[in-house]
């Protein structure tokens, strides 16, 4: 009989950690996922920078335009350092062996740190792409 | 007879390995081509000029600068990374590190893998990296150079094949792509990294390039 119940209490506490495991797992993957989006979402920023920093190049003729442009480039630039901050600090390894809980806090926080990331992203790369479409009308 | 026999079978033997060599498939040639017309020896003679990689300059994780000159008369595979690359990344080069055991001892081959984080990514951290991975030689370069020199060449050159396959817009830096560029700097194929099935093709592609009869050089 208490054989039977240290097997029960055994298979309880194996549960449990599987449990654990997958729900870490569930969100490392959602951060990934968020992760990789931004990334694919680099290539038009970066292509977007490079044709504001050829036009920011040629000589000015209206002063007010090219502060504009500067400051949709600055944009860019911000998002895109935003996100190499993000990346260099992020570290899942940092978590092994901690418990459960700190883990699940740490992919939280993380959670929101690339979220706020991608909105900055977005924000940054829809006003270029719209910035420039409007100037090759 | 006998002799007549021999002389029928070693015909037949010669023609079937023919025959097999001529099943080869030849790998296709991507990007742009445009035909030009020039005059031989009093001939009109149609010529077609395939796109190829134009000049660059990196630094790889020794420190050595390396350019396009640098890669005259090599076959190689290029894709891009970055050291801190959570997801694909290590993925990716899990599986090339196959195509690197299988090619690293047959020389005028290379494997050049761009990081597009070269703010982070210095000298000293690819070195480290391509330590850890067990990279020694001269076989696999980790290359740092200008974000924006890496976007471009990307952008315009290696990733067009990509490009022309996929109807999606944007996105193909960090789609884990390996990038097959022949002796002539002609594009001749593009795999998905994170698949080991399509990166088993890239070793198995590479094999059918070198099997090539060398044409012009391009300097």
């Amino acid at each position: 009989m208490k054989k039977l119940s240290v097997i029960l209490l055994a298979s309880l506490i194996f549960t449990a950690c599987t449990g654990d495991k997958k729900q870490e797992k569930e969100l490392l993957d959602k951060i990934l996922k968020v992760h990789d989006k931004i990334m694919n979402k680099d290539d038009i920023l970066m292509k977007n920078k490079m044709a504001l920093d050829s036009l920011l190049k040629l000589p000015a003729k209206d002063t007010a335009e090219k502060t504009n442009m500067k400051a949709v480039e600055l944009k860019l630039k911000a998002a895109d350092e935003a996100m190499e901050i993000w990346m260099h600090k992020f570290d899942p390894d940092v978590m092994n062996n901690k418990p459960h809980d700190e883990i699940v806090k740490y992919y939280n926080d993380q959670q929101k740190a690339i979220m706020s990331v991608d909105s900055l992203m977005n924000a940054a790369v829809d006003e270029s792409t719209k910035y420039l479409s409007s100037r090759s009308k | 007879m006998k002799n007549t026999l021999i002389l029928g079978f070693a015909a037949i033997l010669l023609w079937s390995a023919c025959k097999s060599n001529s099943d080869k498939k030849a790998l296709p040639i991507y990007g742009n081509r445009e035909p030009v017309t020039k005059t031989v020896d009093g001939k009109q003679v149609t010529d077609t000029i395939y796109q190829t990689i134009p000049p660059f300059k990196f630094v790889n994780q020794y420190g050595d600068s390396v350019s396009n000159k640098t890669l005259n008369g090599d076959i190689y595979v290029v894709d891009f990374f970055f050291t801190t690359c959570p997801s694909i990344c290590p993925i990716m080069h899990r599986n090339m590190l196959k195509v690197y055991e299988t090619f690293k001892n047959t020389g005028h081959f290379k494997i050049i893998s761009h990081t597009i984080d070269p703010k982070h990514d210095s000298v000293p951290v690819l070195k480290k990296y391509a330590d850890k991975l067990g990279i020694t030689g001269n076989t696999w370069w980790f290359l740092q150079g200008k974000k924006e020199d890496i976007y471009t060449i990307a952008e315009k050159n290696y990733l067009v094949a990509v490009k022309q396959d996929s109807s999606a817009a944007g996105g193909y830096i960090h789609a884990g792509y390996f990038v097959l560029i022949d002796k002539q700097k002609r594009i001749r194929g593009s795999y998905d990294g994170t698949d080991p099935k399509q990166v088993d093709q890239l070793i198995a592609d590479i094999k059918t390039l070198q099997a090539e009869p060398d044409q012009m050089i391009v300097q």
